[in-house]
């Protein structure tokens, strides 16, 4: 993934007025469907990275690429882009930023770790209280002091934090930092399910300043990787023709 | 007396940097086609959809 663009400051201030969405290539059949119905490349599969601009009703939006700079030639062209789409669309107030979750805790573990960010597990005892945590959780999500600082999940089955050592309570907020494959967490900090508003806001700000990113050596991470015996299983197969994936070459 | 303001200016600064609020930070992504879709039809904002695999020759931990 192509990190220059997306971590320029001013395609960084520009999404803000767009709802971003990430997807894990080759992690779900249906979103896989979705991606190829915006792009795919020379190869006829769907291939490690895409990238397209496409408007709230679905409908793609200029030209899709494996990535932005297929389409814009700088992250300046990017950012300049983007806000331009952006003025095309008049913002619904009343509309509802729901928490940015991801699948599972497989997933969101594997994503913070490759973001070098904390995860927060949002723990609820069932889906009526899940629902009311995660909606608080939002609240303070999208806080610009707060937005872009943490890889969010929703879990009810206490199973899933199996990976996760120093788990204690059976609900509430808790930060995770991630192991350096992903593989695993270790709990940052533990917030009350009560807690909400500011109090949730101060909290999470002071949990991330816990989290420490390590700078990573690509090739390093991918050789000890491979020394130590890890090995993602994707849940659809890898399509992706370059030397990274394992598709048709 | 020359020695001293400069000292306490230098002082200042470096308290200055010090307390200076941390503003690291990134986009901030849905994970998920369904929830994001959903969201951007509900307040009527435009989409940035990107992909990545979030492993690397089978190990994870880097995209």
């Amino acid at each position: 993934m192509d990190g220059s663009y997306l971590s320029n400051r001013a395609v960084i201030e520009a999404s803000r007025d767009f709802v971003c969405i990430r997807l894990a290539t080759y992690e779900s059949k249906e979103e896989a469907e979705v991606m190829k119905s915006y792009f795919v490349g020379a190869s006829g599969e769907l291939e490690n990275t895409m990238f397209a601009l496409i408007a709230p009703d679905g409908k793609k939006i200029g030209r899709a690429g494996r990535s932005p700079g297929f389409v814009y030639a700088d992250a300046a062209a990017l950012a300049a882009g983007m806000k331009e789409t952006a003025a095309k669309y008049a913002p619904k107030q009343e509309g509802k930023w729901e928490l940015p979750v991801m699948k599972n805790v497989r997933l969101a573990l594997d994503v913070a770790a490759c973001d070098g960010l904390a995860c927060v597990v949002s723990l609820a005892a069932d889906k009526d209280a899940a629902a009311k945590q995660d909606e608080k959780l939002a609240q303070a999500a999208w806080k610009e002091s707060i937005a872009g600082k943490f890889i969010y999940v929703s879990v009810t089955n206490a199973k899933e934090l199996e990976a996760i050592k120093g788990v204690t309570k059976k609900s509430g907020f808790l930060v995770i930092d991630p192991d350096t494959y992903g593989l695993e967490g270790k709990v940052l900090a533990e917030i009350d399910s009560k807690t909400a508003g500011k109090e949730l806001e101060t909290a999470l700000e002071k949990a991330w300043k816990l989290h420490k990113p390590v700078e990573k050596d690509p090739q390093e991470h991918i050789r000890e990787g491979h020394r130590i015996g890890i090995d993602w299983k994707t849940e659809i197969p890898d399509t992706d023709p370059g030397p990274g994936g394992k598709g048709p070459r | 007396m020359k020695l001293a303001t400069l000292m306490f200016a230098a002082i200042a600064c470096l308290s200055a940097k010090a307390e200076e609020p941390e503003t690291r930070t990134g986009i901030a992504w849905f994970g998920t086609w369904e929830r994001g879709f959903r969201v951007a039809k509900a307040t009527g904002r435009p989409i940035l959809l990107i992909s990545a695999a979030p492993q690397c020759h089978g190990i994870s931990g880097l995209w």
